[in-house]
């Protein structure tokens, strides 16, 4: 059924297949129109994903290590950026045919309007290029709904919750242990415990089954298609199309353009490594706010000497992770917070940037098990730091913990700043030969100051629940970063901004780009639904400039 | 999700050489090393000598009590296969690592009494020799028995993890109630 255009000229070859990329690609085929999506990892299947925690966790079975594709991070632009070895890479996403969407936790939050305007809100902040969205939440909207339905999502609107059109599509997941003490603890506070919204389904929805409460979701695969990614969804959904090839272990090393800057396809190397030239009307970069700007700095031409669609020097800068900090309660009774999805409340009291605390910064809380769920993990890392760190009563803290604990996460804005970027490695380079990826990060002071005022209240919340014991992690600079944005940021004025309202580079007219590259500010800590909603947005208008003749094509 | 984990609590865990050794390793390899020792109930990259002194640590990082422990979860199996197959790199560490203790326990670290080694332990365990074994203890006993250690799941029955993995409200005592449970 799946069509063989390799040696076509499809109207849109997409590259990579995760949140972006597969939105995108389902809804160019169900219009009619030719795509091919070029995806890097293996199309694993609901079958393939395990809970071998080995494997997933210390042997980062999502990266790229098989490809000898290791990045490289430094702090700052001064130092020497190093690889890794057994830990998550510093841009840490999941390779494989739905992309994140594959293992994350499923937490699906809307922005806020402030989100959108925050630069005229509080104006210039000192070392970032904080700026306006070109377009508000009221233009987003429709569009966060349509991918809430689309994808499939469980929740329940919170009390202080932006304006929506429909309610959500299915009711919440079963509250956790985490989620009651969460309540109790926030309450006493004064704060608004609301339901975590989740693309995990909790009943049957459009085919796929409920969740099954393994517990194995942050950073693993769904074994039953649960969990709402686009390799359950989208992906599927395009194919049936019989208008979307979907061509995996495909390593896209440029996009080809002419001369008069117009992008003619893309060229990658197969699994044997030989290299191939994908033609297509139209290119549409999808491949995360890291791998994006890496790919457009890979493919640099004398006319384009600073990487491609990068006249305003942009690409790969702004890069933001969210800032996050953890505290942790052990609790008297049973939590068994290893079971079911990681989050069931959370609370947006602290969403709103405050002046009067002296540091720009918004953010939220959640009720989790973290890490504490996967027994290596928590072994390493899940009893306070202040214990012993083996011998007989070690030991006993480790029985005596496991199911009693949970962690309250804090997470946050990120500043954009021209110095934490996403570049090309001058020293490194993968089996195909191509320069590693860079990343140099170092959160903006005022990043830290709100973990740092947050993180204590996460104390206090657990504290209000009623934990025997709490501890907190130290916060630091992050060395990693599971939300990948800002690095091609979309906005009206091609000297400040890499695309514009639509997604489309100012300077290749047939080139879009849409994925957390694309967004101007971080929010408040989970982007996904954000990314999907965009791309649904940035979809449309790509058929409909289709449609039109609107699209600069070599052919 | 909060960013994927917290590499400094790694890097604390592991004195930072870890890192390094298991870079790239392909562990599927490991397993098939497991797999060979289950039928051969001999170690494939470490002498006995070497095993007997890591076993011993491994038992005092996780020592047997009441309950199992490192030594009943079989770990020294899982770290002699990760060795054998993935982490050849690590072996001169372990090797030099175990003959200096060796040395300071006057010859034989495993054959010291239970507070001797507790002894020599508390005195290099900040290093990375340590850090690497203390690593591969609790993987060798909390991960899967597949890789040659937590053997008939002794390390998550310490835990009390269970090996289903489908779950149905309530959950844990505190949401007990809070489901709309029927009567029964």
């Amino acid at each position: 059924m799946m069509p063989d255009y390799r040696n076509e000229i499809v109207d849109f070859v997409i590259v990579g297949s995760g949140a972006a990329g597969g939105v995108i690609a389902r809804e160019l085929a169900q219009a009619g129109l030719k795509v091919v999506v070029l995806e890097q990892g293996p199309w694993r299947k609901a079958q393939d994903f395990t809970h071998d925690e080995w494997s997933v966790m210390f042997q980062q079975e999502f990266s790229g290590r098989d490809v000898g594709d290791y990045q490289t991070f430094r702090h700052r632009e001064n130092e020497t950026a190093e690889p890794r070895g057994l830990e998550p890479e510093p841009a840490y996403y999941a390779r494989g045919v739905g992309g994140s969407t594959a293992h994350f936790s499923g937490n699906y939050w809307r922005l806020r309007p402030v989100d959108f305007k925050e630069h005229s809100l509080v104006g210039d902040i000192p070392d970032a290029t904080l700026a306006d969205w070109p377009i508000s939440y009221d233009e987003l909207e429709p569009w966060y709904t349509r991918a809430e339905w689309e994808i499939g999502v469980s929740g329940a609107p919170g009390p202080n919750d932006p304006h929506r059109s429909r309610p959500f599509p299915l009711p919440p997941m079963p509250v956790k242990s985490s989620g009651v003490l969460f309540e109790k603890g926030t309450k006493a506070l004064g704060l608004t415990p609301q339901v975590a919204p989740v693309a995990i389904l909790s009943q049957p929805y459009r085919g796929r089954p409920a969740c099954i409460n393994c517990g194995w979701c942050i950073g693993f695969g769904c074994e039953v298609n649960a969990k709402s990614s686009t390799l359950a969804t989208m992906i599927p959904e395009a194919l049936a199309t019989g208008n979307c090839e979907l061509r995996p272990l495909s390593t896209v090393s440029r996009i080809e353009v002419d001369d008069k800057d117009r992008a003619k396809g893309v060229a990658y190397f197969d699994a044997d490594g030989n290299e191939h030239l994908q033609r297509a009307r139209s290119v549409v970069v999808a491949a995360n706010g890291a791998e994006t700007p890496r790919l457009l700095l890979m493919s640099a031409t004398d006319r384009h000497p600073d990487g491609l669609a990068n006249s305003s020097g942009m690409v790969g800068r702004n890069l933001m992770f969210n800032a996050h900090s953890v505290a942790y309660g052990k609790f008297e009774h049973l939590l068994n917070d290893y079971k079911s999805i990681q989050c069931t409340r959370i609370a947006l009291d602290y969403y709103d940037s405050d002046e009067k605390r002296g540091f720009f910064g918004g953010g939220a809380f959640d009720a989790r098990p973290y890490l504490n769920g996967y027994p290596v993990l928590y072994a390493l890392q899940g009893v306070p730091t202040d214990g012993p760190r083996w011998g007989a009563e070690y030991k006993d803290m480790l029985s005596d913990y496991f199911l009693r604990n949970m962690a309250v996460t804090t997470a946050a804005t990120s500043l954009p700043m021209l110095r934490n970027n996403v570049t090309l490695d001058p020293e490194h380079r993968d089996a195909f030969g191509r320069p590693a990826m860079r990343v140099t990060y170092a959160d903006h002071p005022d990043d830290l100051s709100m973990s740092r005022f947050l993180q204590p209240k996460a104390v206090e919340i657990l504290e209000a629940a009623g934990a025997q014991k709490t501890w907190a992690s130290e916060i630091g600079e992050e060395v990693v970063g599971a939300h990948l944005l800002g690095t091609c940021r979309m906005g009206d004025d091609p000297a400040t901004s890499v695309v514009d309202k639509w997604h489309r580079s100012h300077d290749i007219n047939n080139l879009f780009i849409c994925d957390g590259s694309s967004m101007v500010t971080s929010g408040r800590g989970q982007p996904t639904l954000t990314i999907q909603a965009l791309a649904f947005r940035a979809a449309d208008n790509m058929i409909r400039a289709a449609r039109s003749n609107t699209i600069a094509s070599v052919w | 999700m909060v960013t994927g984990m917290d590499r400094r609590t790694l890097l604390r865990a592991g004195g930072g050489l870890v890192a390094t050794l298991l870079a790239g390793h392909n562990l599927s390899a490991i397993a098939r090393a497991a797999a060979v020792q289950r039928e051969t109930q001999q170690y494939t990259a470490l002498t006995p000598g070497l095993a007997a002194t890591l076993d011993a640590m491994a038992a005092r990082i996780l020592p047997t009590t009441d309950t199992p422990g490192a030594r009943e979860a079989g770990a020294i199996w899982f770290i002699d296969a990760a060795i054998a197959r993935d982490l050849p790199t690590a072996l001169p560490l372990l090797q030099q690592g175990a003959a200096e203790l060796d040395t300071a326990a006057g010859g034989n670290f495993a054959q010291a009494s239970e507070a001797e080694q507790d002894r020599l332990l508390a005195q290099i365990d900040n290093g990375d020799f340590f850090g690497l074994v203390h690593f591969l203890t609790l993987a060798g006993t909390f991960t899967l028995p597949e890789y040659g250690g937590n053997r008939d799941h002794v390390g998550w029955q310490l835990l009390g993890l269970s090996t289903q993995h489908h779950w149905s409200p309530p959950f844990g005592d505190y949401d007990r109630g809070h489901h709309g449970e029927a009567d029964s």
